[in-house]
């Protein structure tokens, strides 16, 4: 039986993206698929297009194609990425313009249309996809983004049309791996077993090194080579059966563990995962070690293709300001309980405008917090860094809490030290989750072909 | 025991809710850990993050369970205050649960 091999670019913005041109070199691939949008990059995304209306692209887009678009289009390897983000259009161009001078003749793929940004000037209510309430005004006037989640279906379109690399904007991150599935084995959407075992292969892939040992909970430490991890590869047939892999001389692990681990990961209900293409039910899917750093996945099912399309509408949520100070033993965690005391009480002269006060121990109880061990430890703590971080509407307060905290090196509790982490403030981002219909947004999805000529 | 002792653990986000994942090392760990750990104890052991609901799911083909922590994420990642915006180390909170 034909395979087709699809293997992960990067599993978001930030990602590295040398494990892929390793996977590239290699020709270990037919398509290489770059996961670029967790649901917060698009905020980051529209703070760089307001700055410059040519960008709201991934930074890494043009860096990852000069490192492995010539090898990739020389061994025949296709391209697929939402690293066009609020701006597959430009994207295209800067890739366009990097193709000429790399001496390469591609057809760029372009997709775009998933922004509803101009819907929110109508009367549409965009309720609220848990609460059901309506888009608030203030929501509305200020959105920063607006974009609903594309399925597979037009990336199909664009490898039908003969392009090397497609790029797109705000697409469901498993679709960009079951797409070239769907075009290669000509599957029909309305097969949804079929259509939801490409989505699960699509979902293992999607995060890059969480598949193949990284940040995995079982037995880390027998995990050996994370400085040279490789990405995931799926070698997957015409039934969407798949082995998931990765090349032979790269670090990390793909076993029975670090398989499940992704498959479950972020899926919410598990007999009924939410997707562009199709409602999908992992609790048939059969997960089974075949050979060394060899996973088999297969026998997901389908339910239903969702008539609606999930969006996010990103907006201004206000400001968060903080400051770390640290002290040390004696006495570390009682002298950082007086000083958060002393700013809590001195941060009274905002009065309501501080919506919200969090007081965290960095090495106690900040990543646990409420849930963190008990205190029997805390008299002889050798040090500790007290984090306190405020909530409000207003730039100007949230930049007065690490001013605040400043003056206590002299006149607070004795040892005040390391005075790290003064951020002014940084701006919060809030996302309103909605449903759209998907006929009117399939009807504004265009694929535009750009050929590169020599 | 805890279940660090029967399973392994990852958590993330998504919106404001934290999404957690719980895989017994063993399908004889998994029986234990379907017996033992109901949605009521979750409820419990989580209050002091204070969710305004709690999922649970039982996935035997994987010999894993699902669990959802609604509204504990501070209005989720770029909204939030907290140090661990995404609830990435609840999974550890979890693990060390008593059952």
């Amino acid at each position: 039986m034909r395979t087709v091999r699809i293997a992960s670019g990067v599993g978001f913005y930030g990602d590295s993206f040398w494990p892929a041109i390793e996977i590239i070199k290699e020709k270990q691939a037919d398509y290489v698929c770059f996961e670029d949008l967790a649901e917060l990059t698009l905020a980051i995304l529209a703070k760089d297009r307001a700055k410059n209306p040519e960008t709201g692209y991934t930074k890494d887009l043009i860096p990852s194609l000069r490192a492995g678009w010539k090898l990739a289009m020389d061994a025949g390897i296709k391209i697929i990425t939402n690293a066009g983000g609020l701006n597959p259009a430009s994207a295209g161009a800067a890739a366009a313009k990097l193709a000429k001078e790399l001496g390469i003749t591609p057809k760029i793929a372009v997709i775009s249309g998933d922004s509803i940004f101009d819907r929110l000037e109508t009367d549409e209510l965009f309720p609220h996809s848990e609460t059901g309430s309506p888009l608030p005004a203030s929501i509305r006037k200020d959105a920063l983004f607006a974009n609903a989640y594309l399925g597979a279906r037009p990336i199909v379109e664009a490898l039908s049309r003969g392009a090397d690399l497609v790029i797109t904007g705000r697409v469901a991150d498993a679709a960009l791996f079951l797409a070239p599935l769907a075009y290669e084995f000509g599957w029909d959407f309305d097969d949804l077993d079929r259509i939801a075992q490409g989505t699960v292969v699509g979902h293992i892939l999607e995060c890059s090194s969480q598949a193949t040992g990284g940040n995995h909970g079982r037995d880390w430490e027998s995990i050996v080579g994370l400085e040279n991890i490789g990405f995931p590869i799926a070698e997957v047939n015409e039934r969407g059966d798949a082995i998931i892999t990765k090349l032979a001389n790269s670090g990390g692990r793909v076993d029975e563990f670090t398989i499940k681990e992704q498959l479950l990961y972020e899926i919410h209900n598990p007999f009924a995962y939410q997707t562009p293409d199709v409602v999908m039910d992992i609790s048939t899917t059969s997960v089974r070690q075949v050979g060394v750093n060899q996973v088999s996945v297969t026998s997901t099912s389908g339910h239903n293709k969702p008539d609606r399309y999930k969006a996010i509408i990103g907006y201004p949520s206000g400001w968060m300001g903080q400051g770390i100070l640290g002290y040390s033993w004696p006495d570390a965690y009682k002298k950082a309980q007086k000083t958060a005391a002393i700013i809590t009480d001195q941060l009274k002269i905002f009065e309501d405008k501080v919506e919200s006060i969090r007081i965290e121990h960095l090495g106690l109880d900040s990543l646990h917090a409420e849930m963190a061990a008990s205190p029997e430890v805390l008299a002889d703590l050798p040090e500790v860094y007290l984090r306190i971080a405020i909530r409000t509407q207003e730039r100007s307060v949230a930049e007065m809490v690490s001013r605040m905290m400043v003056p206590l090196a002299l006149a607070g509790p004795p040892t005040a030290s390391g005075l790290l982490g003064f951020d002014r403030s940084r701006a919060l981002i809030g996302l309103w989750p909605t449903l759209v219909e998907r006929g009117p947004i399939d009807e504004n999805v265009s694929i535009d072909i750009f050929e590169v000529a020599k | 025991m805890r279940l660090i002792d029967l399973a392994f653990s990852r958590s993330s986000d998504k919106g404001n809710h934290c999404d957690l994942s719980l895989i017994a090392y063993d399908q004889e760990k998994y029986q234990v850990l379907v017996e033992k750990l109901t949605k009521e104890a979750l409820s419990d052991y989580f209050s002091p993050l204070g969710p305004s609901a709690i999922d649970l799911f039982r996935l035997d083909n994987l010999s894993a369970l699902k669990i959802v922590l609604y509204d504990v994420l501070d209005g989720g990642a770029a909204n939030s205050i907290k140090a661990d915006t995404q609830g990435k180390s609840l999974s550890g909170a979890l693990l060390r649960m008593e059952i």
